[in-house]
């Protein structure tokens, strides 16, 4: 603490300050400062147990009193960032659309996302896309936060430490080669052709690779009823007319 | 028994009451005003309070709205592109100072800072000036469009080296106008005018303006979901 | 209190005179500033003990206002549609205890009314603690009592004033001016008596006091002449109050158009149950007090008559408001309305109506006979069986009408929390503990007025040569 106390001492003049920690300037309050969420976000990972659930909310609860100590006479100073160049369709303060899909349970549902200056803040269906005609559901408007969902895969990892594609690829091809059965890859159900076509060249250089599909919540009992009653994997659109 | 005051106490107790409450009176309402309703708390014509750009970059020239604006007469919205389309003016990006700065000073040093940021692709940060709290909401566009011009608000820019506020932005301010636009209205050509005065039947203008604009009624404008929505 | 540990003499009570026998000046003035007049460290245990009780509950109290500053009005039962619930009913009790204080001293000393003297200072005492009790709650309720400030009309920067049609609004000022004339009206009557208490004191720092608090007083008969101006004009100004106040807090209600609030009777039917609250509660406070510091040569048993036939009269009152509410109901074929009363004979929370019917109509039937007036146990228990009964009658007009809405998919059900009670119980805590204070440093009963009393009611005889004149 000797160097932020000293901090303190020589700064002269008039400063308004949240905290004893923002009065010295401390590294780890600029870090926390500058951080989207709190570092203990980090934490809320499977299984959720009582003590990180509570060192969260301690966590949050603490940073929140900390922002919401408005009682400073002043406004605090902010600066603008403009755009270095900025890019042609984007016009600060007004929102872009742009048309995007996202997979539900294996097919792509055609979407509008909002943005704002480069930040999604709104999914909505895509009225020019003829199966949703503009509609969404739960799922889909709940797709927003997944993009800002701190425990969102953000790099390769392998059994959950850290690692690069190189490291992947070199792993995938020792596994190839080795006595077992193959490379088993496990996903959500998807019907990109160029997510198939991708699976089809790896099966195709490494034999005996599988890909499973699993959906936790699948209609896969929808399409096992289907094809015991018609005889063929179908699935089901009903007219109500 | 002895006397437990003595005859100086009256007068005390009488300054007291006479001097000494309404002297603490006029202290707490002068604090009040001060740290509550005053334009000098909110910064208010105090130039040099915001240089730019922030973050004192060692030798980089201010940006001086009294040489671009004043001197070389450039319309606003060469560089505040967003002013008639947008809720923000928009700040321009580093791009817009390189498309006269390759050419004009390309080795001045003060403007070192503009060309290492477009080298680098790090934004160059700008003091923010007129800063509205985040429950308010506010559309350039819609002001410019019906009449209100830059002036009117950001005060003469032409003739300040460094932006300074001319209005403390308090809700009261807001609603001088949303209550009476026709104050503050002029026609469609004087919007960008930064040296603009009102001429001596302004109201009858602003009314005129106000009409001719569909400029929505002074309670329609007071609505609280106008600002915050 | 002084020889609380000695054997008390057994009472003789006094049925037909407001003073027992054998009052003088001098005895008046001995009695009641004895009380007061002892060295700190003698405090007696009782009140120790008593202080030390309801400085707990004040503890409480500001520890359940710090949770709800902290966390906020979430850890209270409301919700909608029940967004009024222990805040307000408290707060609507509390301050309509107040009003017995200054009925008494303002109303009371309008129409001369002698029996007002020996209680009149307690009950103005109690009257400011109430307000007091009273004005937190609608502060804390607003959830940031932060920004309270902008009940208050004053030049903003917002460009905006508070909202002048709103009963709520009116609150502010009918509460603030209630406390206001109450606290004046209370020291102006102290004067004189801090006077007496500056002269009998022995230590320097309680003549101090007691002097810098009595503003010069020397008896002049200029000072007695303005003495009595001032507590004309202020008992002139709080006259309207009694009536007003309660009137504006029963605007919060009838001004608004809910099933049970929107009725004329509300105003009077307000006030005479603050009336009716207050006069219990100056009972439940007076029967302690008179036994513990022995005043019972002071508060003779006609006070606690005359009091119990003040509480069954506006009881009346009350009661046809009960029966008004009912034909109301009936007249206005409105389905709501007439809901409404059904929901309280039958609903989920009947049993509070009829436990409201019983305490506030039922059981202050006894008062009718003379004896058991005058028992001071059953005007006891019949006083705090009056002061649940009032609360009762907050609890079914909010609860019960809020708890109903117009739209059936709106009904919900009300339970107040952990932190209703405490703030509820807590608030006695600060009552008391300013009551106690009260009764241990300021006379709690206005002695040169009972003077006054002796004056008129004896004989002139050798007491008037009793050199105890400095006060009085």
């Amino acid at each position: 603490m000797s160097k932020e106390t000293l901090d303190i001492q020589t700064n002269s003049g008039r400063g308004y300050w949240r905290s004893l920690d923002d009065l010295a300037q401390s590294s780890e309050f600029q870090a926390r400062l500058e951080r989207e969420f709190p570092s203990e976000a980090a934490e809320l990972r499977d299984p959720v147990t009582r003590r990180s659930f509570l060192k969260l909310m301690g966590a949050s609860m603490a940073l929140s009193t900390l922002a919401g100590c408005q009682f400073a006479i002043k406004q605090p100073q902010e600066v603008i960032v403009p755009y270095v160049r900025q890019p042609e369709q984007v016009i600060p303060g007004r929102s872009l659309y742009y048309a995007t899909s996202m997979t539900v349970q294996g097919f792509g549902i055609g979407l509008l996302a909002e943005s704002h200056e480069g930040r999604p803040t709104k999914v909505e269906g895509n009225p020019d896309h003829g199966a949703s005609l503009g509609g969404s559901d739960a799922w889909i408007q709940a797709s927003i936060l997944t993009m800002y969902d701190p425990d969102r895969s953000q790099q390769v990892l392998n059994a959950g430490k850290p690692s690069t594609w190189a490291d992947a690829a070199a792993a995938l091809a020792a596994a190839a080669k080795s006595a077992g059965n193959g490379i088993r890859i496990l996903s959500e159900p998807n019907a990109s052709p160029s997510l198939g076509a991708a699976i089809a060249a790896l099966t195709s250089t490494y034999a005996g690779t599988k890909w499973v599909q699993y959906d936790p919540i699948s209609g896969d009992n929808a399409v096992d009823g289907a094809t015991q009653a018609l005889g063929a994997a179908t699935n089901v659109v009903y007219a109500f007319n | 028994m002895a006397q437990v005051f003595n005859r100086r106490t009256n007068t005390i107790v009488r300054l007291g009451i006479f001097v000494g409450v309404p002297v603490i009176l006029a202290l707490l309402t002068a604090t009040w005003w001060y740290y509550t309703r005053s334009d000098w708390v909110r910064d208010v014509g105090v130039a040099h309070a915001k240089v730019q750009p922030a973050g004192n970059i060692p030798g980089a020239g201010g940006y001086s709205h009294q040489l671009h604006v004043g001197g070389l007469k450039l319309d606003c919205r060469y560089c505040h592109t967003g002013v008639e389309i947008s809720s923000n003016a928009n700040i321009p990006p580093t791009e817009t100072c390189m498309g006269c700065h390759a050419q004009i000073l390309p080795k001045s040093t003060k403007l070192e800072y503009i060309r290492n940021s477009y080298e680098k692709d790090e934004p160059v940060q700008w003091n923010k000036v007129n800063d509205l709290p985040k429950f308010v909401y506010f559309n350039h566009s819609i002001h410019v469009a019906k009449g209100v011009g830059c002036s009117t608000c950001h005060g003469n820019i032409a003739s300040m080296a460094v932006v300074y506020k001319t209005e403390a932005l308090y809700m009261s301010w807001c609603l001088n106008c949303h209550r009476a636009p026709e104050k503050f209205l002029r026609p469609q050509s004087e919007i960008f005018n930064t040296a603009w005065t009102p001429p001596a039947d302004q109201i009858a203008q602003g009314l005129k303006l106000k009409k001719d604009l569909n400029i929505r009624t002074s309670s329609q404008l007071t609505n609280c979901s106008i600002c915050h929505r | 209190m002084q020889s609380s540990k000695q054997l008390k003499p057994p009472v003789t009570e006094t049925y037909d005179s407001l003073l027992a026998p054998g009052q003088s000046l001098n005895s008046v003035t001995a009695k009641i500033s004895d009380i007061i007049l002892f060295p700190v460290l003698k405090t007696p245990l009782g009140w120790i003990i008593g202080f030390v009780a309801a400085g707990l509950l004040l503890m409480l109290y500001l520890y359940s206002l710090a949770t709800l500053f902290t966390v906020g009005i979430g850890i209270w039962g409301i919700n909608i549609p029940v967004a009024w619930g222990f805040d307000i009913i408290n707060f609507v009790w509390w301050i309509g205890i107040g009003h017995a204080g200054t009925l008494i001293s303002a109303i009371l000393l309008l129409f001369r009314q002698d029996w007002r003297t020996s209680i009149n200072r307690a009950a103005e005492a109690m009257t400011i603690f109430a307000v007091a009790c009273a004005g937190i709650y609608p502060l804390i309720h607003t959830g940031r009592p932060w920004l309270d400030y902008w009940f208050l009309p004053y030049p903003s920067t917002l460009g905006m004033w508070p909202q002048f049609r709103s009963p709520l609004e009116w609150d502010v000022f009918a509460i603030s001016t209630y406390a206001t004339v109450s606290v004046l009206f209370w020291f102006v009557g102290l004067v004189p008596d801090l006077a007496t208490l500056r002269d009998r004191s022995t230590s320097p720092i309680a003549k101090t006091l007691y002097g810098l608090a009595s503003l010069g007083w020397r008896g002049a008969a200029k000072h007695w002449q303005r003495y009595e101006v001032a507590s004309l004009l202020l008992a002139g100004l709080s006259t309207p109050l009694v009536l007003s106040v309660h009137s504006i807090i029963s605007f919060d209600f009838a001004v608004a158009q809910l099933p049970g609030w929107h009725v004329t009777v509300f105003p009077p039917y307000f006030v005479a149950g603050a009336v009716y609250c207050g006069f219990a509660m100056v009972i439940v406070l007076m029967i302690p007090i008179r036994r513990w510091f022995g005043l019972e040569g002071l508060i003779t048993m006609k006070h606690f008559d005359v009091m119990s036939k003040v509480m069954l009269a506006s009881g009346m009152i009350v009661t046809y408001g009960y029966f008004g509410e009912i034909f109301y109901a009936w007249y206005s074929s409105s389905i709501y309305e007439y809901y409404l009363i059904v929901n309280r004979f039958t609903g989920p929370y009947a049993w509070s109506y009829w436990s409201l019917i019983l305490f506030n109509v039922l059981i202050p039937q006894v008062l009718w006979s003379k004896k058991l007036r005058q028992n001071l146990p059953v005007l006891f228990f019949v006083s705090m069986a009056i002061n649940v009964g009032m609360w009762f009658e907050r609890w079914v007009i909010i609860v019960l009408s809020l708890h109903r809405d117009f739209l059936p998919s709106s009904w919900a059900s009300y339970t107040p929390t952990f932190y209703d009670w405490s703030t509820y119980i807590g608030s006695f805590g600060l009552f008391f503990v300013l009551f106690l204070l009260f009764i241990r440093f300021i006379p709690m009963i206005a002695i040169f007025e009972v003077r006054d009393l002796v004056h008129k009611t004896t004989a002139h005889t050798a007491e008037h040569e009793d050199s105890g004149h400095a006060g009085a």
